[in-house]
């Protein structure tokens, strides 16, 4: 074997290694000089990576720093194997010995320990060896998880721990077939993203926090670093969003969608398998990005033939139909967990400890109606009270809301005129910083809820909430107690009658023709979106025929029906 | 705002020393934990370990407010010894200011012993 391809790795670095004949090139072999240049690209990459994986820190202790330990101990593994030079006669022996001395001495924190550990097997498995192929690798790879695993007695799965075994199975089964060193490195890299992809179904904590684990991400994106390496790229200059756009970069995205939606538990859950159409790939990453886009709490794993989701969504309906068009699925479970929510709040005593808050103002929403309730808590609301046009919500059960919102500033949106001056006086008495919003319907809750931003202060939000929902008409549909003739209307009991922002504006015989009323007196027309509230009242087929009606009315507006579930109001009507 | 009620709760040593032997089982790079009665110890040594406790090797002495946690561990020989204990103390920290809303006021580990396990014996103290 020529001294050219022997020296594989550090050949690369000049253009690539050829085979005698100008053929690829190829990774059969690696010396001890391309092992520790392989090291040097794995702690280079690992440390543009370090704030990524530190974010992700939320076990055994939330510190945030696991990223910048696995980094220390790997900068001094590289080191102290760096110290015996770059010269020809090195073998891949003395470098993992010498890295395993490095780590040992450098080692911070659990995941650090745990690599000083992972090196020490390696060194084991390669000990008197001179070159490196993919059979040795896959060895020093298992024989590196299992000397991980010797020095705990209750191994966590879910940990670092557990991607490297996920790495040195996926490298057995590729040295099997008999890969070189490039193929065994890639089934490393496949199992260990495929096995941290899977750490959240293993210990609850990074579950509640949507993470991945952050020492398990560690030693993929090192894994990673030294297959750029090999590919002949250098880290360097490696665009950071190349460890996004993989199945491990999923966590980052997590990350970012829970400081959007907070951990809240609310709308459906939904599950499903995706098998790419036959003779079709599917483009994960893309696929991964709407999807998660479509909700909150997502965990979605997959490559181009399949794809895993488990998504917290207010309209699973919107992600099985995104979803189809890439191919069939299978195993679709979709649970209401306001369902589950609402029983648990039924049966729960009336002191229940708040929920951890996310971010540092919550929102409290009056409501009637497990729709709309559904929808205002799917928009971020972190408590409903009940309440509505006939059953205002007392200031003591308002107040009693705020008190038990999870964090001291708080913003009341009373969703009805009548409840307004309630809100008020509960924001008074209330120990806590509270502004209320003054909407005066459902409609203007939901669009001053959709204002409201995580990042901006308590005035700022209640203020750009106020404007937003001052901007919204809204139409009600209901019926009259009693015979009245309120500007120029007149109306006799029991009669249909449409009010306008709270001003009485029509009547007639059925709620539909009322609401169709309605919409062209609010300039629907001119208008790009209508939601349609349907009441408890009303069936699931006078809504679709109403909404087939406006449909045809107005061709060029879109019709959304939510199912409210209010009491008294058959349809309540937005336009925007 | 929800106003302090009367009553109060009463942690017991006991409970605590489980909590610090949950978490200390998964600290990584303690293989053992060392019981420390008398009986135990007799009983070890002559090869008939007592049937494990679940606060074996954890001692909690309790001074007032003051609580002090000891580990009584064995390690992983090859690994940084100063890290794996610096580990396990903030790890017992964790849990039990998790479990019990209050920080011990000292979380202390005594090594007793390494165990080698690839190959030169599997345990030397």
């Amino acid at each position: 074997m020529s001294a050219a391809t022997r020296r594989g790795v550090s050949v690369t670095r000049q253009g690539g290694t050829e085979r005698p004949g100008g053929e690829a090139p190829t990774w059969a072999v690696v010396d001890g000089v391309g092992l520790l240049r392989a090291l040097r690209a794995g702690t280079g990459w690992l440390e543009r990576n370090v704030a990524g994986v530190n974010a992700l820190n939320v076990f055994p202790v939330p510190d945030g720093d696991t990223g910048t330990n696995m980094f220390l101990t790997m900068k001094s593994a590289y080191a102290a194997a760096a110290e015996g030079g770059e010269g020809e006669e090195r073998s891949v022996s003395d470098v993992a010995s010498r890295a395993a001395y490095g780590a040992l001495m450098g080692a911070r924190g659990n995941s650090g320990v745990i690599l000083s550990q992972i090196f020490r097997g390696l060194a084991k498995a390669l000990d008197g060896h001179v070159t490196l192929d993919g059979a040795l690798l896959a060895a020093a790879l298992t024989e590196a998880s299992a000397m991980a695993y010797k020095a705990v007695m209750k191994p966590v799965e879910g940990t670092l721990l557990t991607v490297s075994r996920g790495a040195a199975e996926a490298a057995e089964t590729a040295a099997k077939a008999g890969g070189d060193v490039q193929i065994v490195l890639d089934g490393a890299l496949a199992g260990a993203r495929a096995t941290l992809a899977k750490t959240p179904e293993m210990l609850p904590l990074l579950r509640e926090a949507g993470v991945v684990d952050a020492g398990g991400q560690g030693y993929v994106v090192v894994l990673e670093g030294m297959r750029l390496h090999l590919a002949g790229r250098s880290v360097e200059a490696e665009e950071l969003s190349a460890i996004a756009s993989s199945g491990a970069g999923m966590a980052f995205d997590v990350v970012g969608m829970q400081e959007k939606h907070g951990a809240d538990d609310y709308g459906y859950c939904t599950n499903y398998l995706l098998a790419a159409a036959p003779g079709t790939v599917l483009d994960f990453a893309l696929i991964r990005e709407t999807m998660a886009a479509m909700g909150h709490s997502a965990v979605i794993v997959g490559d181009e033939q399949y794809v895993k989701a488990h998504i917290h969504t207010t309209d699973p309906g919107a992600l099985l139909s995104y979803a189809v068009r890439f191919g069939s699925l299978t195993q679709i479970k979709i649970d209401n967990m306001d369902m589950q929510v609402e029983h648990l709040e039924g049966s729960a005593p009336p002191d229940v400890a708040p929920a951890e808050p996310m971010g540092h103002i919550s929102v409290v929403a009056v409501a009637a109606g497990e729709g709309l309730s559904a929808v205002l808590r799917g928009l971020g609301a972190a408590k409903i009270v009940r309440g509505g046009q006939t059953m205002n919500p007392s200031t003591q059960e308002l107040l009693d809301a705020i008190n038990h919102a999870p964090t001291d500033a708080v913003i009341l949106l009373p969703n009805n005129g009548n409840v307004v001056l309630t809100a008020r006086q509960a924001a008074e008495m209330a120990s806590k910083q509270v502004r209320v919003v003054p909407t005066k319907s459902i409609p203007q809750g939901i669009a001053a809820l959709s204002a409201f931003t995580f990042t901006a202060d308590l005035d700022t939000n209640a203020e750009d909430m106020t404007a937003v929902a001052s901007g919204v008409r809204t139409g009600e549909v209901t019926r009259a107690v009693r015979d009245a003739t309120i500007g120029g209307v007149a109306v006799k009991a029991g009669a249909v009658i449409g009010l306008l922002d709270d001003v009485l504006t029509v009547s007639g015989d059925d709620s539909a023709t009322v609401a169709l009323d309605l919409l062209q007196r609010m300039d629907a027309e001119h208008a790009e979106l209508v939601t349609l509230y349907t009441g408890a009242s009303v069936a699931d087929a006078a809504a679709e025929s109403l909404s087939a009606r406006i449909g045809e009315r107005y061709p060029t507006l879109a019709v959304e029906t939510v199912r409210g579930g209010q009491p008294h109001y058959d349809f309540i009507v937005s336009v925007e | 705002m929800r106003t302090a009620t009367p009553g109060k709760a009463v942690v017991s040593a006991r409970a605590i020393g489980s909590v610090a032997y949950q978490a200390t089982l998964g600290c990584y790079g303690i293989v053992e934990l060392v019981p420390q009665d008398l009986r135990s110890r007799v009983g070890r040594r002559f090869g008939h370990p007592s049937p494990p406790d679940a606060r074996d090797g954890i001692a909690v002495q309790m001074d007032g407010d003051r609580v002090t946690i000891t580990l009584h561990v064995v390690m992983e020989y090859g690994l940084p010894i100063a890290a794996v204990a610096h580990n396990a103390i903030r790890t017992v920290y964790f849990a039990v200011e998790r479990a019990f809303a209050f920080r011990p006021a000292a979380v202390n580990v005594h090594v007793h012993g390494l165990r080698f396990s690839d190959g030169r014996g599997e345990r030397a103290v």
